[in-house]
């Protein structure tokens, strides 16, 4: 990231510091087009700061840093973003009065610092972030990899990406896919009404994934403790746990079948009530809800 | 129960116009005595106009042997020793089977509806590798006294939701400006799921009032379609 610009924001409050004209120029157009202005902002943080980036629309990339800057690559060919303190929030915006982004917008965030991004049509890719991230959209892709904190992506309409979370997750999307992969905070959620939801080494202690109209996979450790709770209306469920976990399980399915990998069993069965069977001598707990879907429940590794 | 089965099984063709004369007349005198039978005619008309909202439809498949197989199997399971084919490996990215859509749902209302099937099945079996038939079901009511005709959920007044399900329709016909046609169409698309998730939901318990778990099971239907109204009519709010 080349620097051109090095404004104190936090000793001037309230004051607007980024405006991309004459603060430099790429040196490269891309295919013939004219050069991009380029603005490259630091802006002091401390631990406990909070980045807000407000724009309509447009595609955001957020990275960790190191040291204790937070830099803003602004590559908008229009008007730029704005970026002003208020308080322990350092808020960003898109100058443009349609407060769409014409260019990626690139963050680099240090650690220590949670990152809240709010928008309508915007596509965000995060990773490596020592804080916690927070992104609500109207529709927009959402990714996030190596997240050291808490985790809240929810978009309408998009499909969600979550590996390696430190924190706690929640992703919620109304009409998408939800993947996560490699979390380890004591919570995960993951929501959709029309998606499948694939969980995949997801050690959290609580993990809820419910979808509507979607498969739910489900991979993980089912560690002494720990709760697991599947719900799908229309879909089905595969749900891999390690043979040696311990865990009372209840699983129910209105029209579907529930295939188990391995011996289990069960006791009486009630009419109108889930089967519930013990593997080993429990201790966690899964519970898989179906209306309309198959249940399998396999061994393998919990990642 | 079976009276009201006999005119419900033919609520679907007399939808889709496909019942002969006389049994039409027969069924829109009783729809015309029979509030029960009406609201379950309701919730079917709303469906399959639903349904044919959305275009690009799957036919649906014929659900009745397999619940009849579930009705056959109706023994206790004490023991389940079963062995599995070699499980395919764990794709997350494997391309989900689609169950049939919006139309498979409204095929199944009409079915539940129409068959008398007791509905409650889980099965543990294998298929066609020559292990023990799928077994499953016995009885033990668990009724609350609740009519699963009135009943929505656990705290939640049936007029209530109704309304905010109208002002959602409301707010979602006049293509707010400030949305993206497609979001509206995306947000239409998902009310249609989570209503029919439900309609089902309560179909099934009609037609089997003891099922603490279908009871459960569509109260969550219930606060998801909660959760999704809040959420959606607040989008379009802003915009109305």
């Amino acid at each position: 990231m080349r620097l051109l610009a090095l404004i104190p924001v936090a000793a001037v409050a309230g004051v607007l510091v980024a405006a991309p004209e004459g603060r430099g120029v790429d040196p490269v157009g891309v295919d013939g087009a004219p050069p991009a202005p380029v603005l490259d902002t630091l802006v002091p943080v401390e631990p406990g700061d909070v980045v807000v980036l407000e724009a309509r629309e447009g595609r955001v990339v957020v990275e960790g840093v190191r040291g204790g800057d937070l830099h803003v690559e602004d590559r908008d060919r229009r008007s730029g973003v704005a970026v002003t303190r208020r308080g322990r929030r350092v808020v960003i915006r898109p100058r443009a009065a349609d407060r769409e982004l014409d260019r990626t917008l690139r963050l680099g965030v240090p650690p220590g610092v949670e990152v809240e991004i709010s928008g309508q049509s915007l596509e965000v890719s995060a990773r490596a972030l020592g804080g916690g991230l927070r992104v609500g959209v109207v529709d927009g892709d959402l990714r996030a990899s190596g997240i050291q904190g808490d985790l809240d992506l929810q978009t309408v309409d998009g499909d969600i990406e979550i590996d390696d979370v430190g924190g706690s997750v929640h992703a919620h999307t109304v009409d998408g896919r939800v993947r996560m992969r490699d979390v380890r905070g004591p919570r995960a959620s993951a929501q959709s009404l029309d998606g499948d939801l694939i969980l995949d080494g997801v050690a959290s202690s609580e993990v809820d994934a419910t979808t509507v109209d979607g498969d739910v996979h489900y991979r993980g450790p089912l560690a002494r403790g720990s709760r697991v709770h599947i719900v799908t209306h229309d879909g089905d469920v595969v749900a891999i746990v390690p043979p040696d976990a311990e865990a009372d399980v209840e699983v129910a399915t209105f029209d579907g079948e529930f295939v188990p990998g391995f011996p289990v069993r069960v006791g009486r069965v009630q009419a109108g009530q889930p089967l519930r069977f013990r593997m080993g001598s429990g201790g966690a707990q899964l519970d898989i809800q179906v209306f309309d879907g198959d249940i399998q429940l396999r061994h393998g590794p919990g990642r | 129960m079976a009276r009201h089965d006999f005119w419900t099984d033919r609520l679907s063709d007399h939808l889709d116009g496909e019942l002969p004369d006389e049994e039409r007349r027969a069924v829109e005198e009783h729809l015309a005595g029979c509030t029960d039978c009406r609201q379950v005619a309701h919730e079917l008309a709303e469906v399959k106009r639903r349904a044919r909202a959305l275009g690009g439809v799957t036919p649906p498949r014929d659900l009745w042997p397999d619940i009849r197989a579930r009705l056959d199997g109706d023994t206790d399971v004490v023991d389940l020793t079963l062995r599995l084919d070699p499980p395919p490996s764990f794709r997350g990215d494997a391309p989900r089977r689609r169950r049939g859509g919006v139309w498979r749902a409204a095929a199944t209302v009409a079915l539940m509806a129409g068959t008398g099937a007791a509905g409650w099945g889980l099965r543990a079996g294998l298929e066609g590798d020559g292990a023990p038939a799928p077994e499953s079901v016995a009885t033990a009511p668990v009724s609350d006294g609740t009519s699963p005709a009135t009943f929505v959920a656990e705290g939640v007044d049936a007029a209530v939701l109704a309304r905010e399900v109208s002002e959602l329709e409301r707010l979602l016909s006049t293509d707010p400006a400030g949305l993206d046609p497609e979001t509206v169409q995306v947000l239409k698309k998902n009310l249609s799921i989570i209503q029919t998730a439900v309609a089902e939901s309560r179909a099934a318990l009609e037609r089997d009032p003891d099922n603490a778990y279908v009871r459960r099971h569509l109260e969550g239907a219930v606060a998801r379609q909660r959760a999704f109204l809040r959420q959606a009519t607040s989008l379009l709010a802003a915009d109305d």
